[in-house]
């Protein structure tokens, strides 16, 4: 059974002195219970103006159309009241930057609490208690004491710890991520990892995770889409995205990824360069007939340059869609 | 320097080239060369600035070399002393001690820098940094930004030859004569990392320090970048200084690696060596956080390699830095701080008593 429904979606931002502009157009996703959905594109390709409609956050000048149906209501539609009843209860939000999004004047016990005493009703003592849970869980030590302490006194991959404990005290269903491994080193991404993958497997939160870095989706997600100038144009199991991206974009990103375990190790020098996406991707606001990506897109045909591509389902693929006008055998001839 | 230098024509400028390129890299003479370099910081031990001070180590005894037409990565998880060290090196951080020759000129001696060896560090080492946009004067045209160096170095050139030269590294680097008159904020971040590669090439620099120059790009633009930087190096026989935590770009641009921790060298050795055959308990934990993007392996691998925190700097451990999180530890690693000495074959180093003991050739990776 769908736990979201996302169909349709736009987001447009009205400008004061130009013609607004689309962020986000026609983005559809489901989401299953206990699964995790990764959302994967460059910056500016609407990814988190995506949730952020989703959870009415978008800024005074943005607003979301379509619908996305959560628990049989349209999350679009409710107001700030109801809004606060899902928010930060049914759905848990992370966000990339957990410096920013910790209150730097209260104690970790006070952010912390404060969501189990609003939407729980419970004694600031009992949130304390599960609180201090929280933290054990997600692996801070000596946490009985380390709560009183404010944000500043704990290190990036402790307060994006912080976070996430502070999302999941009241249980949500959904966990939305937004980079949340962002701002952090390798050793300390590859900790949140294995605790998103953990809290997924264990408690059967469903995550929606955003990020730019296919390493941290293939380790985390079910199922992947792929979004270019706002538009989706790929979606696809993790499995048949990595082991056949169907679209030009999604193929380019993961030829442009360099790897750890490329051959090049043999020679010292004289290796291939790795390969790019020329240009660059279209501006906000931007007039695009036709594909967002054709101008940067080696497939493409005259016709790109007219029409945008719908999301059509890739044949052969369950529940795979992607938006290209160019046949999957052909692109894969062009790009390898 | 070199009597066998061929000149490639850059518009009217020339530069001297090695024949080979880059390729004489491994057997190439070294032209920076970094000794025993310590960089501490007196900073607060408490929340106050009239808080007692501690010594921050933040570079503690580092010794490496940079070869002509060579390409070096330093690598480490933040707070590891890279952009310190960098900066030590190009003269933007005080040194406390050790020493940095510039080819034939000692431009830091006993943590003492002489003025007149730093004019000449200024002319031939130039430095691309972080966020491409805070690092260009948001005042300024492109023309001026790109001719700057130009006027500061080079004063005798006249002003069609100042503009000529800015234009055809521009061009070089990607952008045109209709660039010339804009500004910065109308560029996106891989066209003004473009502009900053073109403002530190422009005087002709031998040596080029590039600081994290692609993590705040996206991927599709950041490999046009790691491309454009390395073709620049081999047509001009640049030596580069790549800064870089992402593991997998230092391994696309460099030709010998250097990792740091707690502001110590791990390990130094050929790309080949460090990436193929990781020695130190530390580069193996850290070749193997990296997410691979791909699902097949990515959900068989092992996980986490490393719990823990890093130590503060302001309190090294005794030793071995890294003892505190290392799976290899044994109680000797407290005891004595390892030093990056030649262990086994190769020009590796490894600063750990443990190699060849404990680390069978069980592959991590």
């Amino acid at each position: 059974m769908a736990l979201l429904e996302v169909k349709d979606l736009g987001v447009r931002f009205t400008r004061r002195d130009a013609a607004p502009v689309d962020a986000v157009q026609r983005v559809s996703f489901t989401l299953e219970k206990g699964k995790t959905l990764g959302i994967v594109g460059e910056s500016g390709s609407g990814k988190s103006q995506t949730v952020m409609a989703l959870l009415g956050l978008l800024p005074g000048n943005g607003q979301a159309s379509g619908e996305a149906l959560y628990a049989g209501r349209n999350l679009l539609t409710l107001n700030q009241r109801e809004l606060n009843q899902i928010r930060g209860d049914r759905i848990g939000m992370v966000f990339q930057d957990p410096m920013t999004s910790l209150n730097p004047f209260l104690t970790v016990e006070r952010q912390m609490t404060e969501a189990l005493q609003q939407h729980r009703g419970v004694s600031r003592r009992e949130a304390r208690r599960q609180a201090i849970e929280a933290l054990q869980r997600v692996w801070i030590p000596d946490a009985a004491r380390r709560i009183d302490r404010y944000p500043h006194e704990f290190s990036g991959g402790m307060r994006q710890r912080v976070t996430i404990a502070t999302a999941l005290l009241t249980e949500p269903e959904i966990l939305i991520a937004d980079e949340p491994t962002t701002a952090l080193d390798v050793t300390v991404q590859a900790q949140i990892i294995e605790l998103l993958r953990e809290l997924n497997r264990d408690l059967g939160t469903a995550i929606i995770l955003i990020t730019h870095d296919m390493g941290v989706v293939a380790g985390l997600a079910d199922d992947v889409m792929v979004m270019y100038a706002g538009r989706t144009v790929e979606r696809a199991s993790a499995q048949s995205l990595f082991e056949t991206p169907t679209h030009p974009y999604t193929r380019g990103l993961l030829d442009a990824l360099p790897r750890l375990e490329d051959a090049a190790d043999e020679s010292n020098g004289a290796d291939a360069p790795l390969r790019t996406i020329a240009g660059n991707p279209p501006a906000p606001g931007e007039a695009i007939d036709g594909c967002a990506f054709a101008p940067r897109c080696a497939c493409a045909m005259e016709r790109c340059h007219g029409t945008p591509p719908s999301l059509a389902p890739i044949a052969g693929v369950q529940d795979g869609w992607r938006a290209c006008l160019r046949p999957v055998e052909e692109i894969v001839e062009v790009v390898r | 320097m070199s009597e066998t230098t061929t000149r490639i024509a850059i518009g009217n400028a020339a530069v001297e080239r090695q024949p080979g390129g880059s390729s004489a890299g491994a057997a190439g003479e070294a032209v920076l060369s970094v000794q025993d370099l310590k960089v501490h910081f007196r900073v607060p031990r408490g929340g106050y600035p009239w808080s007692p001070k501690a010594t921050l180590r933040a570079v503690e005894g580092v010794s490496f070399e940079i070869r002509r037409g060579e390409t070096v990565g330093l690598v480490g998880e933040s707070g590891c002393g890279k952009s310190t060290l960098a900066r030590a090196i190009i003269g933007l951080t005080p040194v406390t001690a050790g020493s940095v020759r510039w080819r034939d000129t000692e431009t830091v001696r006993d943590g003492h820098r002489p003025a007149a060896a730093m004019e000449r560090l200024r002319k031939d080492v130039q430095m691309v940094f972080q966020d491409p946009l805070a690092s260009l004067d948001p005042r300024m045209t492109i023309e001026q930004i790109v001719a700057e160096p130009l006027k500061v170095q080079r004063p005798e050139l006249g002003r069609d030859e100042v503009r000529a030269r800015v234009l055809t590294m521009l061009e070089r680097v990607g952008l045109g004569v209709h660039h010339l008159a804009r500004y910065a904020h109308e560029f996106s971040g891989g066209q003004c990392q473009r502009i900053g590669i073109a403002r530190a090439l422009v005087g002709e620099p031998q040596l080029v320090i590039c600081d994290e120059p692609v993590s705040a790009l996206d991927v599709s633009i950041q490999a046009q970048i790691v491309n454009l930087l390395r073709d620049l190096q081999r047509e001009l026989s640049l030596s580069l200084l790549f800064v870089a935590h992402d593991l997998a770009v230092v391994k696309a641009i460099s030709q010998r690696v250097l990792v740091m921790y707690l502001g110590r060298v791990m390990e130094l050795g050929t790309r080949h060596e460090v990436y193929g055959s990781p020695q130190h308990p530390y580069t193996r934990a850290l070749l193997s956080a990296v997410p691979r993007p791909d699902p097949a392996v990515e959900r068989t691998r092992q996980h986490p390699v490393l719990t823990g925190e890093m130590p503060s700097p302001l309190n090294l451990p005794s030793g071995c830095a890294f003892r505190t999180r290392c799976p290899e530890a044994v109680a000797a690693c407290a005891e004595e701080v390892p030093q990056p000495v030649s262990r086994g074959t190769g020009e590796r180093r490894v600063a750990c008593i443990r190699v060849g003991v404990a680390l069978k050739a069980d592959a991590v990776i």
